[in-house]
């Protein structure tokens, strides 16, 4: 953006920011039959934030707060109706650039069976590059190599619908490392899986994250999942309502109960008791029943 | 029930005619279907019936598996052949009541039932060797030349493909749908056509808005992992011919020439 | 109503390749108001068990009693039973069908050939039980936000005025606070008409919370049946079933093993914190 600027300290800069939302506005426009607009629905509410490279970054907030508008305007699915989105320092407006975003930010949806396309899992984990016109030999490996990261190159041929809905996600998850992103943006990957699908998928979001240094960009409703988190971003209404480390937004457990959310269990039972600090894991209780007990 | 049905159905090996390439299966299966209409001779099927034996050999699948695939079509060749059997007009072999029995009719029954077995095993052979991705892959290469006539190749492999692999999907919904439906004390099972039809509309527009849902979510799904239409676009798996792919060519030439010369 | 499940089994796709024993010599008594809740993993039976219970599958060896009568009894009305036992299966919200949210409630009433005016009253209070406002009654049930149609869907099962309600996770997918709606909502429900309910969980906290017995499946067994207390006992073989038991029990566990509590058998918040404080104000 900036003129006169070198190339590494551009490539500092895109880092300090890989997404930047700009006074994000966006609307639903609903039309009745003849077109005429019957409603307008403002989704994102003027929002701005920074998201650095390699962070991991939850995403709260209740149905229809705008949380997965929000995660469409990422890989320019959707794109502002006001201010703008730049993902790795391009703007999602520029039609030229919506490949290069999409490859830049992956996304795996809620509906593990509605994002699977093709009959074996190892073409599935293909189609990304295969759009991309990634060559034959190159692809082989990109896929071999997705898949061995979330446990499933062994089950390379099979149908994807014999697996479980955790395994789906990962097979999901693959088609996009196999894309080699730098973001992923996981819109409530969790929500239909049973605990352990549960588990397997946030495990695997961590991992990714801290290994490989991908971005992780988790909306969901559980709160357990996101106390990892770097950071915590509320939505509420479009806009950002609360925003901070796990420990920050978790101490305003009364702010977080209007909005509709609720406390990690061990977090509620640590402020109903009335423990100093906040709780977030069971090691941390412990050490403050101890404390408070001396 | 629906799981019976093996027409269509993937057999997972991985023989010679697995790997052979999905064009030239397809050629293949298209020269085999010719033939078999271009004879009408029990002799003219000779040749058909080696040539199938053996695929049937070399692809590793078991005859028991073949047998079950052509269930479904049980009515159709029971119908066919009586249909033959007792109104070929010929000479009487047999008489009972008002059924006559013919030679020619005899021959008729057994030839129509022959062909179409024939037909139903060769062409399914075709799908239980090939993954519904290869076949779609074969088709988009082999009418790709369609494509300066503005045909959407491309697109309609993707939408086979696409189709193929969300029937299971939508038959477990509709199975999901009815059962729902069922507890709210919908009857699917008495009544006359009617009423049974009408009995239909609280499982078909939930079946419709979740295919839309779907339908929906998977564009979004495949739009976000790039998809821009067949432009560009590299395989993971792509069409090759391998020194197995040529000399099935030339066998299969061999057979369409060597029909050429049949009586 | 009384519920019981004497050697019931299930077996799939008999003869075929894909023959498969769903249901294992699954025997149990559910007393008439009982509150149960059916955990185990993805896979383990739960849904075809609960698809027992009205008759939409039938077993295929053993028997299953209703207030002692044998539902595979010739004279035994399948209407009355579906009547009697309402399944809310998951995401009902799936199934809305008709053009109004009042018809799409009344589809059952309706089906069971129950006069118009009852059915409306029944439409009415089905409604309101589950707090949907009057206001929405010509409303296309396709308009509603995802938690109310969900409420909707539920509200065609109450209109049946069942004896016996099964939920298969009626919560799933919902934000936390719809969550603690629904999951009160049909708490309320079951004390105001004294009906017996069963809930299918995936959440071992919630399942903690309402009910008064859990019924564990593994494999297509009964792997567990007994009160809260008495499965939850049982951590190590819970594991191994790929499940586990709640947050605030394993939190009991670590402190007990650091010496700070004596008791382990804690299963929901409210006992935690009674406890926990009691405690504390020893000190």
């Amino acid at each position: 953006m900036l003129p006169c600027i070198g190339q590494e300290e551009a490539r500092i800069e895109r880092d300090k920011a890989l997404v930047r939302f700009e006074n994000v506005t966006f609307e639903y426009i609903r039309r009745d039959e003849e077109g005429n607009v019957d409603s307008i629905t403002t989704a994102l509410d003027d929002l701005s934030l920074h998201i650095k490279k390699g962070e991991f970054v939850a995403i709260l907030g209740s149905n229809g707060s705008g949380k997965s508008t929000f995660a469409r305007h990422i890989n320019a699915l959707l794109k502002p109706t006001e201010g703008k989105v730049l993902i790795a320092g391009m703007d999602t407006g520029d039609d030229d650039k919506v490949l290069d975003i999409r490859q830049h930010a992956g996304m795996v949806f809620q509906n593990p069976d509605n994002q699977i396309i093709a009959e074996t899992i190892e073409e599935d984990v293909a189609f990304g590059p295969e759009n991309m016109g990634v060559p034959t030999a190159e692809m082989r490996q990109r896929v071999d190599d997705a898949l061995k990261r979330v446990g499933l190159y062994k089950k390379r041929l099979a149908s994807p619908n014999r697996l479980s809905g955790g395994q789906k996600q990962k097979v999901a998850i693959a088609g996009i490392l196999a894309m080699k992103p730098e973001c992923i943006i996981f819109d409530e990957p969790t929500a239909m899986l049973d605990p352990s699908g549960r588990r397997m998928i946030v495990e695997t979001a961590q991992k990714l994250n801290k290994k490989d240094g991908i971005t992780i960009i988790l909306i969901t409703h559980n709160m357990e999942e996101t106390v990892g988190a770097d950071r915590i971003i509320v939505l509420e209404k479009g806009q950002i309502v609360m925003e901070g480390t796990p420990r920050q937004v978790f101490s305003k457990g009364d702010r977080l109960k209007e909005l509709g959310m609720e406390l990690p269990v061990v977090t509620e039972l640590a402020q109903r008791i009335g423990l100093s600090g906040c709780v977030l894991t069971r090691e941390e209780f412990v050490d403050a029943y101890k404390k408070a007990l001396r | 029930m629906i799981r019976d049905i093996t027409i269509g159905q993937y057999y997972p090996s991985e023989s010679v005619i697995h790997r052979l390439d999905a064009r030239i299966k397809f050629i293949g299966t298209i020269a085999y279907v010719i033939a078999l209409f271009l004879f009408d001779t029990f002799w003219g099927f000779l040749p058909a019936l080696f040539w199938l034996g053996m695929i049937i050999v070399l692809s590793d699948i078991p005859l028991r598996f073949i047998a079950k695939g052509l269930k479904p079509i049980l009515f159709l060749l029971i119908f066919l052949a009586l249909f033959n059997l007792f109104l070929t007009p010929g000479e009487v072999i047999a008489e009972w009541w008002i059924f006559k029995i013919t030679d020619k009719g005899l021959e008729n029954a057994g030839f129509m039932a022959l062909r179409l077995m024939l037909l139903v095993i060769g062409s399914s052979l075709m799908t239980y060797t090939t993954t519904p991705s290869q076949l779609t892959a074969g088709m988009e290469s082999l009418f790709k030349p369609l494509g300066v006539f503005k045909v959407p190749v491309h697109e309609v492999a993707m939408m086979m493909s696409i189709a193929l692999r969300f029937i299971p999907i939508l038959l477990e919904e509709t199975d999901k749908i009815m059962k729902a439906q069922q507890a709210r004390g919908a009857d699917f099972e008495s009544g006359n056509i009617f009423k049974r039809a009408k009995a239909l509309i609280p499982v078909l527009v939930p079946l419709f808005v979740s295919a839309f849902r779907r339908a929906g979510e998977l564009a979004e799904a495949m739009e976000a992992r790039c998809y821009h239409g067949g432009k560009g676009r590299t395989k993971l798996h792509p069409l090759k011919f391998a020194a197995r792919d040529y000399i099935s060519l030339v066998l299969i030439v061999g057979f369409v020439v060597g029909m050429g010369f049949m009586p | 109503m009384s519920i019981t499940f004497d050697r019931v089994e299930h077996l799939y796709g008999k003869g075929t390749s894909f023959e498969k024993m769903a249901l294992k010599d699954v025997s149990f008594h559910i007393r008439d108001g009982e509150f149960v809740g059916i955990i185990g993993h993805t896979g383990s039976g739960k849904s075809t068990l609960i698809q027992h219970m009205n008759g939409l599958l039938k077993c295929t060896g053993g028997n299953i009693y209703y207030d002692g009568k044998d539902i595979s009894d010739k004279e035994y009305d399948r209407k009355t039973l579906r009547q009697n036992v309402g399944i809310v299966f998951q995401y009902p919200e799936h199934q809305l069908f008709e053009a109004t949210v009042g018809k799409d409630v009344a589809f059952g009433p309706n089906n069971l050939g129950i006069p118009e005016l009852q059915a409306e009253v029944r439409t009415y209070e089905a409604l309101k039980s589950v707090g949907i406002d009057d206001s929405l009654l010509d409303v296309s049930p396709f308009d509603l936000s995802g938690g109310q149609k969900r409420r909707v869907a539920i509200a065609g099962v109450l209109a049946m005025k069942p004896k016996v309600l099964v939920l298969d996770e009626p919560a799933a997918g919902l934000d936390p606070m719809g969550r603690r709606d629904i999951l009160n909502m049909i708490a309320e429900i079951r004390r105001r008409e004294n009906i017996t309910v069963i809930l299918v969980s995936h959440s071992m906290e919630d399942v903690a919370e309402y009910v008064d017995r859990i019924m564990v499946m593994n494999d297509g067994a009964l792997a567990m049946d007994g009160t809260v207390r008495e499965v939850f006992e049982r951590k190590e073989e819970l594991e191994e079933m790929g499940l586990s038991v709640p947050q605030i029990t394993l939190l009991m566990q670590d402190l007990k093993d650091e010496g700070l509590v004596n008791e382990t058998s804690i299963y929901t918040m409210d006992e935690a914190v009674r406890i926990l404080s009691q405690r504390l104000l020893k000190r």
